[in-house]
């Protein structure tokens, strides 16, 4: 029997791993356990600050500044001496924990408005009115904004953050609803009389956490970026405080000489990024989630950092 | 058709509305008043008072908005409280080096995605898709300004191929015009362009795999064309979406870009004037940039009527 | 003795399911000839759609395994040069689907679809391509083919598309016009106009002609020649007429009387349905007779351990022995 030469070849180079469907299927679980890998390599580091540094991220040495990375300074010094190693495990963990916090005071209200609005529509009319207003702003503008106004400091970068991510995800969570309340059973559920409370705590919301699961490891991972471009810009995290935006404003000025204020802080972020960005992703794939256009807009939007 | 953007129109007064109590909220809750800022911290109560009262800071505040949204909808942004220029001069004067930014890294960003997003679609499963995949997830988690950085890193100190910060105008020619702004335009793209290749390779994912594909690949028509003229065009329409938001995005991403490389752009003009609390400049930029926002997905919408006859078809019919 | 178009010898078409590779269409050989209409039968789940597509190479290669040889006109179709494939399709072999506006790009004009694809097989001018592609419209009988032409796909009626499909698919004058189920979509009159006027494309243009179907009203209707599968295999071949009056194996005999009768009264109201169904395929079983499950009645003895096609007259092939002694079940009083 005369095999066809054409399609053979193509196999040959498959033949360990089979072809593609075989690689998906793998894949998808390999993003969701790559990504909280990554995560908790950063999770320790973050929590683990206090105990995995050993010299003071304060500390000024100016003798020995701009140093490169050595067995005293393991990633080096910036311009006024102080260990880059602290100084980047530190900003890790403020990053960590701002963006946490971020993330769940973004995800809730917008699940809630998300959910009211999707299912009354004269609430529809009015919140994504204003939401639409708030989303049409240049996220970063708004957010300098914010800071500029009220002052650096790590409550009002918080603040501002929220007030920029609450509209993006709100939409997000309210066409997942929408797509719930559509479905037949609900209508089935409104007919025999349930309350709204019901129909929506009970039915709808069990459905749509995916998708606010999702969200929030997307929300993490933007704040994390618009955090670090806001200390880039000097309106996230006050100096002295570090922050991997702030060594990253300070790498700057002397990247010419100092390659390790820029490599190491901006290693940080983006393990911390890929982590949380693989993670949705992997969420996103392991519950099917079709949305995964629709969620890659709220990315589009923010995505300018 | 005109029905379709009649309504697209309508939906957008709210939205302006809404964005202007905002910026002159947001403007107005400024602890301190430009008047004492102006006249330092020198001067008199009397004096300050005075400024005040010139620049229209004691009228209440309804009163303040209402006057101000006239103006604006008249085309009077105000005049900047330091320089005294209008403030759409000094928008237009700054926005001509964020627009060439935005513009080029927009080009960029798009060739690449769709070129590289149909080619992983087309050899799905294949070294070069899980490369194209591989990047794009790289270039969406590291921040613009860190791209920006890299780049100045290897290109520009260590190959010394790329100037690391500056910006020429046309008037100094056009090749120094973009050897300036290629490493910006990049670094800005890089992102957009790595979320609009998985969008691209998605819905090329989907339009390969329809039925009037594999009907054309049988009349014969050659693989090149199948993909890059068929499936491209049907799967444009989301493709689109995410060209019109990411314009968008570009324009705001540009200012901390323009940080990293020191270009007299928009970004620069509203974080300096945050500084110097001239507040008319900041609500005036802050609105002129997002009715370009706005105008701009206007325009994609329209758009979107054009390249697929069904869309206004439908709408026409509702 | 006509001239053979195609010749499909003991081709195999598997493709990859996860693990391992799971055949669709096991060793099947069948020709057509210039000038036939050739039927090929079988439910959902028979491989015919499956053959179809492979005669031009439309499975994905990185997914799919074929086996055996394909011939058109005496040439191997898949052979070292993967552009032998791209020189035949549209050209020497057309094809028609079961959706029509599935196959019709939704975003193109008509006319812009016929000239595409006749300026890829032949050098001519755009206005000499919207020529022949009024030329080939009205060969499928559409009285106003100008303003057809014009048209968006979605803008026509299922009849309509389905004649510009098929117009399409002939305005390269092809040697062989592959169908796969043209006419189930549709109506049942319009599914008779298109039917005549694949006879009449056949006669004038002497294209031989492949249909897939799962329906033996069409295989009565145009047929010379009826392949029936079943589960990947050809269980009965022959000509159309030997088929109809005497078919032999147990699948095709209960095809036919599974079909809804004109005088449904006679039957007391009952439909005859063949128990059991076609087996997945990841659970298709490897020798024996494949039908052997959907007659159990019938001892394990009757069915052949390796069915074989023997030839039971003339053009005539039935699979297995299972035929000789098969009996419905009702005639057998169960």
């Amino acid at each position: 029997m005369e095999t066809t030469q054409k399609h053979l070849t193509h196999l040959k180079h498959k033949a360990s791993l089979g072809p593609w469907r075989l690689r998906i299927s793998l894949a998808d679980h390999k993003l969701l356990t790559i990504g909280l890998m990554m995560l908790l390599i950063m999770f320790s580091v973050a929590v683990f600050a206090p105990q995995i540094v050993q010299l003071d991220p304060y500390e000024i040495n100016p003798m020995d500044r701009l140093t490169g990375p050595s067995a005293q300074y393991w990633f080096g010094t910036d311009e006024f001496g102080r260990d880059v190693f602290s100084r980047s495990v530190y900003g890790a963990r403020y990053s960590f924990f701002i963006g946490m916090v971020v993330a769940a005071l973004s995800v809730i209200p917008a699940l809630i408005i998300g959910l009211l609005s999707a299912y009354f529509p004269l609430l529809d009319l009015i919140l994504m009115r204003v939401m639409d207003g708030l989303y049409a702003f240049p996220a970063i503008l708004l957010a300098i904004a914010i800071v500029a106004i009220r002052g650096s400091s790590v409550e009002n970068l918080m603040i501002a953050l929220v007030i920029v991510y609450i509209p993006a995800v709100s939409r997000v969570i309210r066409s997942a609803a929408l797509s719930v309340k559509g479905k037949s059973y609900i209508k089935a559920l409104d007919s025999q009389g349930a309350s709204a409370f019901r129909i929506i705590g009970v039915h709808m919301l069990p459905n749509i956490l995916p998708t606010v699961f999702i969200q929030f490891s997307y929300v993490f991972a933007q704040s994390i970026m618009t955090e670090s471009a806001l200390s880039f810009l000097g309106a996230g995290i006050p100096a002295p405080m570090p922050s991997l935006g702030n060594i990253l404003f300070d790498g700057k000025a002397v990247i010419y000489n100092s390659w390790w204020m820029t490599v190491f802080p901006g290693l940080f972020i983006v393990m911390l990024v890929i982590g949380l960005n693989f993670v949705g992703d992997g969420l996103s794939n392991a519950f099917n989630q079709r949305h995964v256009g629709r969620v890659k807009r709220v990315k589009a939007k923010k995505g300018v950092v | 058709m005109a029905r379709y953007v009649a309504k697209r129109l309508l939906a957008l007064i709210p939205v302006i509305l809404i964005v202007a109590v905002v910026v002159f909220m947001l403007v107005q809750l400024t602890p301190g008043d430009p008047a004492s800022i102006l006249l330092g911290d020198e001067a008199d109560a009397a004096s300050i008072a005075q400024l005040n009262a010139e620049l229209g800071m004691d009228l209440p505040l309804r009163e303040q908005f209402m006057n101000w949204f006239n103006n604006v909808l008249k085309g009077n942004l105000g005049s900047s409280i330091f320089f005294k220029k209008p403030v759409t001069e000094m928008f237009w004067t700054n926005f001509k080096p964020t627009l060439a930014l935005a513009l080029y890294a927009e080009i960029i960003a798009v060739v690449l995605a769709l070129v590289f997003g149909s080619l992983a679609a087309k050899f799905r499963g294949t070294w070069l898709d899980h490369a194209v995949n591989g990047f794009t997830v790289l270039g969406i988690s590291v921040p613009s300004f860190l791209w920006a950085l890299i780049l100045v890193m290897v290109f520009a100190v260590y190959f010394r191929l790329f100037p690391s910060s500056g910006y020429k105008d046309l008037s100094n020619g056009f090749l120094p015009f973009m050897r300036y702004l290629t490493l910006p335009a990049v670094a800005l793209g890089l992102v957009q362009s790595s979320i609009m290749t998985r969008i691209t390779r998605i819905n090329m994912i989907e339009a390969l795999e329809s039925p009037y594909i594999k009907a054309t690949t049988a009349r014969g028509i050659s693989s090149r064309k199948v993909v890059f003229k068929h499936a491209l065009k049907n799967a444009f329409l989301p493709i689109l979406t995410v060209i019109g938001d990411s314009f968008g995005g570009l324009i705001t991403g540009a200012a901390v870009v323009e940080t990293v490389f020191n270009i007299p752009g928009i970004g620069q003009l509203i974080i300096n004037s945050i500084e110097r609390r001239d507040y008319i400049v900041i609500q005036g930029s802050i609105i002129l940039i997002t009715f370009i926002y706005l105008s701009l997905n206007l325009v994609i919408d329209i758009l979107y009527g054009v390249v697929d006859p069904r869309v206004h078809l439908e709408s026409e019919a509702s | 003795m006509s001239k053979s178009l195609l010749e499909v010898d003991h081709l195999s078409i598997s493709f990859w399911g996860k693990d391992r590779w799971l055949k669709a269409v096991k060793d099947i050989s069948f020709t057509v000839n210039q000038g036939e209409i050739v039927a090929i039968v079988g439910e959902s789940g028979s491989g015919k759609s499956v053959t179809a597509e492979a005669l031009l190479g439309l499975h994905q290669p990185a997914t799919s395994l074929i086996d055996g040889r394909i011939r058109f006109n005496g040439e191997l179709v898949y052979d070292s040069k993967a552009s032998h494939l791209a020189s035949l399709r549209g050209k020497a072999i057309g094809m028609i689907f079961q959706d029509a506006l599935n196959s019709l790009n939704p975003v193109f004009k008509i006319d812009k679809q016929f000239i595409e694809t006749l300026r890829q097989h032949q050098k001519i001018s755009k206005k000499a391509a919207k020529a022949l592609a009024v030329e080939a419209l009205q060969l499928c009988g559409i009285s106003d083919p100008v303003r057809i032409l014009n048209s968006y796909p979605h803008e026509l009626s299922g009849g309509l598309q389905q004649r510009v499909m098929i117009a399409l698919a002939i305005s390269c004058q092809p040697k062989l016009l592959i169908g796969d189920e043209p006419t189930t979509a549709l109506d049942v009159t319009i599914q008779y106009q298109i039917l005549t006027l694949l006879k009449d494309i056949q006669a004038k243009l002497n294209t031989g002609i492949l249909l897939i179907t799962h329906d033996f009203g069409v295989v009565a209707e145009i047929a010379t020649r009826v392949i029936v599968m079943y589960a990947g295999e050809i269980v009965e071949s022959g000509p159309t007429a030997d088929i109809l009056n005497s078919p032999r194996h147990p699948y095709t005999q209960s095809l036919l009387k599974s079909r809804v009768p004109k005088d449904i009264q006679a039957t007391n109201g009952k439909l005859t349905t063949i128990q059991g169904s076609v087996p997945s395929l990841q659970a298709m079983p490897e020798d024996g007779c494949r039908f052997a499950p959907r007659i159990p009645w019938l001892p394990a003895t009757a069915h052949e351990t390796s069915p074989q096609l023997h030839q039971v007259g003339g053009e005539h092939w039935v699979r297995c022995r299972c035929w000789e002694h098969f009996k419905f079940a009702e005639e057998l009083s169960l």
